[in-house]
């Protein structure tokens, strides 16, 4: 009985704070509803400006989507025959594979290069802005100059191979023209610029940490390095989480650089969807194919990002 | 907070107005443009296309200016006027030259987008300058669209001391060739060189070269109207044939990594032996100015049953777009561009244009210019031509051969697969409507 009373008296009262919380709600409700709508209006050019931008081309893609058409010619409406065809084209999922391979690399080195360098860059007291504007350049430096640069290095005969060879190693790699490694080679490059991105990133994260903690775990006795990784890193989860979530939608949508270096080889070793997707547009005349195949890369996006946010609405901390 | 919106909304009827503002300024040129007096013709070029000839075409320019002060010219060079100006017809824009390849030329004409020439060809008297293969590569449905920008050849440029020194002979049958790329081979000289990492289009070069070399004249001509299948025999052995060429490292495997240039030094520096390219590459090779003797054959035969051919091709066609406000203007220009003093410069540095009462013989030309024009009229006149994709195979074909030549090479996809490929693109190809009669 003395249970029932008490079990009785908890729910009332925590009804009775609820209510209390209910009434604060509202009331926070009417004051910050202004400011909701003002943030709304604030909002509103950018939005209107993305939907116009993103929305129009979107229904545009989609609707040459569904039509055969030549891109020159009166294209004739065909349904899903396009999405039909991508699922039995192969070249379209060898270059998906390429793609993943490319997710892979750059989930792995430029992000554990970056944490690392600026890991050690937020120790240094004096010059930092000099090493940080150094790491920075290649940055600044538009893809098509890098591109061509590194094609440069890559060539077999002014470059690393060819050094390679004078120093009497036989069969050196060759960077551009093995399918083995072209893919790699280029991923390569496109990362010794992407990291730089990220160092910036994790360096501004770090400037955040609770230095407190790092100094109660080494008072405990904690190396360097066990700090860093078990205190230092998961302070700055969230800008982790961020980095790999850019990184594997960008992984998605890379073109630039193997544009520049291969055109997607040799063969199609270094195909990735995006020049596929390219060369049906603007070589084989198949927009309407190569729609379809962009829409699915907009798919994917949209869905990988509905999970992470689904997995952080039921908690999960990415 | 009624101040802020007030403030906000002010913002963005500002934007607005600039934003307006900005447009009708832009109309306004627009307006003031077409009302100036003087006639203004554009064209796309190629940043790809060599110096010499993006020289010649603004020198040409420049003359023709002079002659018709009313008219002024705007060259635009692009990395892919190609795709360029499919993408602007298509949005019903595009150049008033309309500056393409002969199988796109094809495209546009069946859609409408072009300007039949007949009449200009009647004014101009250009159906009597130039020959009937010619006018039948450049017509659609009977009437006629475009004029060749010039007349090109696969050949093959062969170090002449390089074989003397050796011994070795000009091949005139795929064995003898396997046997001289494997005697070069063995004395660490790479046979053919071949770079593409600036241009992979280059591989039409090889699709061609090996298609009219294995197939012959008939039987190419049979498979490109449709009379013979892609995945017959004939086509099979074909591809095989080239296949084993640049599975044994006869044809550079590194290509992909250098570009047109850097297969061109190989040559002209010793380490190459041969080079298969086009007439395009006199110059270019005159210029580098390499230390030993120099020449030129033909591919031979790849099969014993039929006669060695030279693959011949437009390279690329000038026409006039629909949507051209003075097509008198541009019609005038493209009759400068053929006027004989013009042809006679062209011919001098390599570029042959495909005109009939264009005496070559007279002209003071490099001996090896003489030497590609003798070869490009003896095929002509007997009929020992192979077919060149950029301008006789039709678009989804050539486009699909060209692209995954590449990966039949190196085992990513089978021959089988490949031939079956392009039987499905030649089919599509078929129900488009653009295969060409020839």
């Amino acid at each position: 009985m003395k249970k029932k009373v008490m079990f009785l008296n908890f729910r009332i009262r925590k009804r009775v704070l609820d209510m209390k919380q209910i009434k604060k709600t509202k009331l926070i409700s009417k004051s910050e509803r202004k400011r909701e709508l003002l943030a709304w209006t604030m909002i509103l050019p950018a939005l209107l400006l993305n939907v116009f931008i993103m929305g129009g081309p979107i229904i545009g893609t989609f609707g040459i989507s569904l039509t055969d058409w030549d891109g020159i010619r009166q294209a004739s409406f065909i349904g899903l025959d396009n999405f039909k065809k991508l699922l039995q084209d192969t070249h379209f999922f060898w270059a998906a594979l390429n793609n993943l391979k490319w997710a892979v690399f750059f989930l792995i080195v430029p992000v554990i290069f970056a944490l690392i360098i600026a890991g050690i860059l937020r120790k240094v007291k004096r010059g930092q802005l000099i090493y940080r504007t150094l790491f920075f350049i290649p940055y600044i430096v538009p893809s098509v100059v890098v591109a061509k640069i590194w094609t440069l290095i890559y060539s077999p005969f002014y470059g690393i191979t060819a050094w390679l060879e004078k120093l009497g190693i036989q069969n050196p790699p060759k960077f551009l023209a093995d399918p083995n490694i072209s893919l790699f080679s280029v991923a390569f490059v496109d990362s010794w610029r992407y990291w730089v991105f990220l160092m910036v990133l994790f360096l501004t994260a770090f400037s955040q940490v609770d230095k407190s903690l790092e100094e109660a775990a080494m008072i405990d006795g904690a190396n360097p390095v066990q700090t860093f990784i078990n205190v230092t890193i998961p302070q700055i989860r969230p800008t982790i989480s961020m980095v790999l979530i850019l990184t594997t939608i960008w992984s998605v949508t890379t073109f630039d650089f193997v544009y520049l270096m291969t055109g997607g080889g040799p063969g199609s070793s270094s195909e990735l969807v995006s020049t596929y997707m390219y060369r049906l547009a603007m070589q084989n005349q198949q927009p309407g194919y190569a729609s379809a195949i962009s829409l699915v890369m907009v798919l994917f996006s949209v869905v990988f990002m509905s999970v992470i946010g689904l997995l952080r609405k039921r908690g999960w901390e990415i | 907070m009624k101040r802020k919106l007030a403030a906000l909304c002010a913002l963005s009827l500002t934007a607005t107005m600039l934003l307006t503002g900005c447009g009708s300024s832009d109309s306004g040129e627009k307006k003031e443009d077409s009302s100036a007096e003087s006639t203004e013709l554009t064209m796309f070029w190629g940043s790809g296309q060599s110096q010499e000839s993006t020289d010649h075409i603004k020198t040409v320019i420049s003359e023709f200016e002079e002659k018709n002060p009313d008219i002024k010219f705007n060259l635009s060079i692009v990395s892919d006027p190609e795709g360029q100006v499919k993408q602007q017809m298509a949005a019903g824009g595009g150049p008033d030259i309309v500056n393409t390849d002969t199988t796109s030329m094809q495209i546009f004409a069946s859609s409408g987008y072009l300007v039949p020439l007949d009449e200009y060809a009647e004014q101009y008297k250009w159906s009597e300058r130039f020959d009937q293969w010619v006018l039948d590569t450049l017509s659609y449905d009977g009437q006629w669209y475009g004029l060749p920008k010039e007349m090109v050849g696969l050949v093959v440029y062969y170090n002449e001391s390089m074989f003397k020194e050796n011994g070795w002979e000009i091949p005139t049958t795929y064995d003898e060739l396997v046997k001289l790329c494997e005697e070069m081979t063995a004395k660490d000289i790479l046979p053919f060189t071949f770079g593409s990492s600036d241009y992979k289009q280059a591989n039409q070069w090889w699709v061609s070269q090996l298609f009219s070399a294995g197939m012959g004249q008939e039987d190419l001509h049979k498979l490109l109207q449709g009379e013979m299948d892609w995945t017959s025999d004939e086509v099979r052995t074909t591809v095989e044939n080239f296949v084993n060429l640049w599975e044994n490292n006869y044809i550079y495997q590194d290509f992909a990594a250098i570009t047109m240039d850097e297969a061109r030094n190989l040559f002209t520096s010793g380490k190459a032996g041969m080079f298969m390219s086009g007439t395009w590459e006199v110059s270019p090779i005159e210029e580098a100015d390499p230390d030993f003797e120099w020449n030129i054959y033909q591919m031979p035969s790849w099969r014993n049953d039929a006669p060695s051919v030279l693959p011949v091709a437009l390279d690329g066609s000038y026409s006039i777009n629909t949507k051209c406000e003075n097509p008198d203007a541009a019609a005038k220009f493209l009759d400068y561009v053929y006027q004989k003093d013009v042809a006679v410069r062209m011919h001098q540095f390599g570029t042959l244009y495909p005109l009939n009462d264009l005496d070559t013989s007279s002209v003071d030309a490099p001996e090896k210019v003489k030497l590609l024009q003798n070869f490009l009229d003896d095929s002509l006149a007997t009929g020992k031509i192979g077919y060149c994709a950029w301008t006789y195979w039709p678009a989804n074909t050539d486009t699909y051969a060209w692209n995954n030549i590449e990966s039949v090479c190196m085992g990513q996809i089978s021959i089988d697969e490949y031939l079956e490929k392009l039987q499905e693109n030649f089919k599509v190809d078929e129900e488009k409507g653009n295969v060409l009669e020839f």
